[in-house]
């Protein structure tokens, strides 16, 4: 019988859904801290949702024969390590990709309007309508500057499009110009989305080029009273900065899905124009079946002697064989 | 060309403070000042007739304009109300029966409505503002994780889930543009919207019943009327499924509160967002309820409270002008087709000796 840990924590609909895509011959065991680490040693394959595999903990597995990523990221799986090792590293591409575009266009209506200050005043029983109604917008008509046009990306420019707004995006791979003309995007350099944007979201990978990429300099040529959303990785931006040129009003709110521990600490403690949620976007009870099938498709290839290849594999450069 | 004399008394725009000054003969009242935007009073009849007896029109924010403001100021022959919805500031069967046309800028709040409505959408199906919340009161640590982390069984997508609109004018149409590129399916109730309205949007029309009963999202986007009046009540509540969520950015005297309020308690429908409320506008608009009104008792996480500003956004006032803008042109031009709450005032008898001494002008 194969092993298959999973590294959690997950939910209760999460947890039906892998049991119900579990191919059989396969024992399923859960995980939710490093402190049971020890039990990856002879697993086959491991589902990582939260937590790290990193050095040390891929030079532990001993019979592992993939490590599968239980959402689109992979920054917190040490992929050289597990290269070296042979283990093939791999995502569920583009799965999760409308729950974090939803969460991103609630980030961005709820910003402009500043609802979340309404609704907590109003609960508290203070009107603070007429006052935060002055700086309240529409998203129609705006520019929305989208770095990074992966799955996320792309559809983000499809929304907000829809919602009336003018789409400019950089990437480091340019959309072919005739797509980008039916569509209605227009390209711009870093500097150009940062300078154009009244809101500015993020959703780029976190590479070694892309971590801090939202410092002074960015946020500086950021046009007064823009917005930040950040719904990919808090590692691109450097929250310090972000909290001083929200606390000057050179921007006029952030939306975080992800933010350092611990918030007690925290340079947003006290800003009522930041969204702070626990990295929560890229789930919803929706995509739980279909994020557990891919995972369990990748295994049963892996399990068949096959191969995986990109997208869904993240670590081909590493591989030796 | 002679230039007509114009009371303003809606929200102020600089753009269009150029415009009007430039084409009429103007007067500046009330929220027509620049920086005026925050007042929120409205004009008794004692205040506006003196302001309003010797002009020819009447460009209206929000001050009501009754039978005896429009009898002691009989050279009024033209009122353009800012609002969406005249009739809730101006007696339109009055002006009919005196010969005044009523242009409106149909649409001003369309996009911030829609916008907001969509917004509040998406918070029935993410518990953000719980979140937000919660990490501003608590924290965010070891300790919380995992709760938060089992939070997502209480994150739905919206795509792939049904809209059930109960309206389908402007706003309805605007949000169902939205929400049919979120993937969501629309259906509507709306015994006056054609059929091929309704198709251009791929919106399927049915009763009422049948749209409270399908839809996953149930939303208000009707005017007031006898026939709506507390058209949602019990009832209507018992029919929605029990993970409905149900938003109101319309007005809330098309609920009957109790029911509503019931209906959240007993879990009838999962979750709600009101941006409206009984008192206000029409009473009250500082603060609209009382700490011990039923709402409060409800749960943050069961019921979003926004204070009646779905209309508001810094767009609207530029909108609302460039909106009225080729109807009282038009007007003036004498046509008949544009945006007009009262068309049948060009046959009312009284119309020859007001509107019509404006109409077609200067055709």
């Amino acid at each position: 019988m194969e092993k298959l840990v999973v590294i959690g924590p997950y939910t209760d609909s999460m947890k039906k859904a892998l049991a119900r895509h579990l191919p059989d011959g396969i024992q399923m065991e859960y995980i939710t801290s490093y402190e049971e680490y020890e039990k990856l040693s002879d697993a086959d394959y491991l589902i990582l949702r939260t937590l790290r595999l990193d050095q040390q903990h891929v030079e532990g597995l001993a019979k592992a024969r993939l490590i599968q990523r239980w959402g689109a990221g992979y920054d917190t799986v040490d992929l050289e390590a597990a290269g070296k090792k042979n283990i093939p590293v791999a995502v569920a591409a583009g799965v999760n990709a409308r729950s974090v575009a939803e969460l991103t266009l609630v980030f961005m209506l709820a910003l402009r309007r500043n609802l979340i200050p309404q609704a907590e005043a109003f609960r508290r029983g203070e009107n603070r309508r007429t006052e935060l109604a002055a700086s309240s917008r529409c998203i129609c008509g705006e520019t929305v500057g989208i770095l990074g046009m992966g799955s996320i990306g792309r559809l983000v420019a499809e929304l907000t499009k829809a919602l009336g707004a003018h789409v400019l995006y950089y990437d480091v791979i340019r959309m072919e110009e005739e797509k980008e003309k039916e569509l209605g995007y227009r390209y711009g350099s870093l500097d150009e989305v940062l300078s154009e944007a009244d809101i500015v979201t993020l959703h780029l990978p976190l590479l070694e080029s892309t971590k801090g990429l939202i410092g002074k300099e960015a946020l500086n040529r950021m046009k007064e009273g823009a917005v930040l959303i950040n719904a990919a990785r808090q590692e691109l931006v450097q929250e310090e900065e972000l909290a001083q040129a929200l606390k000057e009003g050179r921007l006029s709110g952030a939306g975080l899905d992800e933010i350092a521990e611990p918030f007690a600490q925290s340079p947003f403690v006290g800003l009522d124009n930041v969204i702070c949620t626990p990295h929560i976007g890229g789930s919803t009870v929706d995509i739980d079946d279909a994020m557990a099938q891919v995972c369990m498709e990748h295994i049963e290839t892996i399990r068949a002697g096959k191969k995986l290849a990109s997208p869904s594999l993240v670590n081909g450069s590493y591989l030796t064989l | 060309m002679e230039k007509f004399k114009m009371l303003w008394t809606g929200e102020y725009n600089e753009y269009w403070d150029k415009v009007f000054t430039e084409n009429f003969i103007l007067e500046k009242a009330g929220r027509a000042f620049p920086g005026a935007n925050t007042a929120t009073h409205r004009m008794t009849e004692e205040e506006l007739v003196p302001l309003l007896e010797d002009k020819d029109i009447f460009l209206d924010g929000y001050d009501r304009v009754t039978e005896s403001v429009l009898r002691r100021c009989s050279n009024v022959k033209m009122i353009m109300s800012i609002r969406d919805g005249p009739e809730e500031s101006v007696d339109i069967e009055a002006c009919t029966r005196l010969g005044v046309p009523v242009l409106f800028p149909g649409g001003r709040c369309m996009r911030s409505v829609a916008e907001l409505t969509a917004a509040l959408i998406l918070l029935c199906a993410k518990p953000v503002i719980h979140q937000v919340n919660k990490i501003r009161n608590e924290g965010y640590n070891d300790s919380n994780k995992a709760e938060f982390a089992a939070l997502n069984d209480e994150y739905f997508e919206v795509y792939g889930k049904t809209l059930g609109m109960v309206g389908l004018g402007r706003n309805g149409k605007e949000l169902v543009k939205y929400m049919n590129a979120m993937g969501m399916k629309a259906i509507a109730y709306d015994p006056y919207c054609p059929k091929e309205a309704a198709d251009a949007l791929h919106v399927e029309l049915k009763p009422l019943d049948d749209v409270l009963k399908e839809a996953d999202y149930v939303v208000l986007a009707a005017r007031v009327t006898p026939e709506t009046k507390r058209m949602i009540g019990t009832r209507e509540f018992a029919l929605m499924k029990p993970t409905a969520c149900f938003i109101n950015t319309a007005r809330s005297e098309l609920v009957d509160v109790d029911a509503f309020v019931d209906a959240l308690k007993t879990g009838k429908i999962r979750k709600a967002a009101t941006d409206v409320f009984e008192k206000d506008p029409v009473t009250k608009v500082d603060i609209p309820l009382d700490d011990d009104h039923p709402y409060f008792s409800i749960s943050p996480d069961k019921l979003i409270m926004t204070p009646h500003m779905a209309g508001y956004s810094v767009e609207r006032t530029y909108t609302a002008y460039e909106l009225l803008k080729p109807s009282y042109e038009g007007f003036l031009r004498g046509e008949k087709n544009i945006v007009i709450k009262n068309p049948d005032v060009f046959d009312s008898p009284a119309f020859a000796e007001r509107g019509g001494k404006l109409f077609g002008i200067k055709g």
